[in-house]
């Protein structure tokens, strides 16, 4: 790196941190020297030309004391910030590893059935097998797509453009796609469809994307036996969806990190449930790339309300 | 017969591995989640167990250790398969009491047959 780049702040936090200069502890250590030095500069010509009374000279070196204890604590948030995206990623590794690992292990073994001597595969058995390898492939994939997905929409390559819809008939379909998964954990779902619910604007593919996360979501964190209460009504100008569920709900402190990109609940790491922690991030973009508006409440051990509204359609 | 019980939520990966062994002389007993596999570890008292780690209701540290407390399943040779490589978690099922853990991704099904009929001394 030459001096000149050296230099250059808001080059060397964008290549070092990957943050704008504001929050870029480089930029904010020279900006607090630079406050210091005036500071103390200020302090020592008003302290000169104010000898004689030394109230004024006292309040000035505690004004200088408080703009460096303000600095300093700026300064430490920017570095706690940088460790904790640098925490962050580690834990994103390891959960992309494992969730890849998982279906790669599956098509393994899969291969190793079919190549078994000891269990000679019958035709029932192969077309089994092959369902399998077909199934796990369509994991990875929707894994790599949901990754592509974010990168996409960070980098705003991602464009969402809302078109007449029939929500009712998305809703409908995703329910239905889920009904294996709910019987497996013994869940029913209750699905309250007003009567004509009107279309709205939205991207059909991807609005199914979005309301088959809420619902996987709803019955991965429900514990078993339990009833999803699913709603879609019209209200004003709008189409609102709502899902509730009875799950293990979501701590208070977290509730500002939900629609981030790769959060994962503490409470969701310690249970061992599976997932990217980028179903939400999607859902928001979605929701709101439509011109719909989503939000959530969630206690934790008593369960999560996540609903979105989307405009109607208007000929 | 030497009973196997499998403890596992991936279907693949259950129906994939019971074929084997069971094509080897085992009989194979499958249990989807932790609450479940250990219910059955204490009701039908198999040979060895093959415990995964993540693992619904009740993860697979939880189910080691209650294996480990119950006074006639503490000897049962227990073989950790799972996909989990952190040095961390090796050495918290081993001072648990796992005979061996296992990374799934590294092994071929007829090695893990192998090293069940080894840990057997068969």
């Amino acid at each position: 790196m030459s001096f000149l780049d050296k230099l250059n702040l808001a080059k060397q936090c964008k290549e070092e941190f990957n943050v704008p200069v504001r929050k870029c502890p480089i930029f904010l250590f020279v900006l607090m020297g630079v406050i210091v030095i005036t500071s103390v500069l200020t302090s020592y010509v008003v302290a000169i030309n104010y000898s004689s009374d030394p109230e004024i000279g006292a309040l000035t070196s505690l004004v200088t004391a408080g703009i460096i204890l303000v600095l300093g604590y700026i300064i430490i948030q920017s570095f706690t910030r940088v460790v904790e995206v640098d925490r962050l990623k580690s834990q994103f590794l390891n959960i992309i590893s494992h969730q890849l690992l998982t279906p790669l292990t599956s098509l393994k073994w899969s291969v190793n059935m079919m190549e078994s001597e000891t269990i000679k595969p019958d035709k029932e058995k192969l077309e089994e097998v092959f369902e399998m390898i077909k199934e796990n492939s369509n994991k990875m994939i929707h894994i790599v797509n949901s990754l592509i997905d974010v990168s996409r929409i960070e980098s705003g390559k991602v464009r969402i453009t809302p078109q007449a819809m029939d929500i009712a008939k998305v809703v409908r379909e995703a329910i239905v796609l889920r009904k294996g998964d709910l019987e497996s954990r013994g869940h029913t779902m209750e699905f309250k469809e007003e009567r004509n619910v009107p279309q709205v604007y939205g991207d059909p593919v991807r609005m199914r994307t979005a309301i088959e996360s809420l619902i996987d979501n709803a019955i991965k964190y429900s514990t078993p036996h339990s009833v999803i209460f699913v709603a879609l009504w019209k209200e004003g100008d709008s189409v609102l969806f709502e899902i509730k569920d009875t799950g293990v709900g979501i701590p208070k402190k977290e509730h500002k990190h939900v629609f981030g990109k790769f959060f994962r609940s503490a409470k969701d790491i310690s249970l061992q449930t599976k997932g990217l922690g980028v179903g939400l991030f999607l859902v928001k973009f979605i929701i709101e790339a439509s011109g719909g508006k989503v939000d959530f409440e969630s206690q934790e051990g008593v369960g999560s309300k996540f609903w979105f509204s989307l405009p109607v359609y208007k000929t | 017969m030497t009973k196997v019980l499998f403890i596992e939520d991936e279907t693949t990966l259950q129906k994939t591995l019971s074929e084997i062994l069971k094509s080897s002389g085992f009989s194979v007993q499958n249990a989807y989640d932790g609450e479940a596999g250990l219910a059955l570890a204490k009701k039908s008292r198999p040979n060895i167990i093959l415990l995964d780690l993540i693992l619904p209701k009740m993860d697979g540290f939880a189910v080691l250790a209650e294996l480990k407390k119950d006074e006639q399943l503490k000897d049962t040779p227990v073989i950790v398969l799972t996909n989990l490589e952190a040095v961390e978690d090796v050495e918290k099922v081993i001072a648990l009491g796992a005979t061996t853990y296992l990374v799934k991704a590294n092994y071929d099904l007829p090695e893990i047959v192998a090293k069940i009929k080894e840990i057997l001394g068969k």
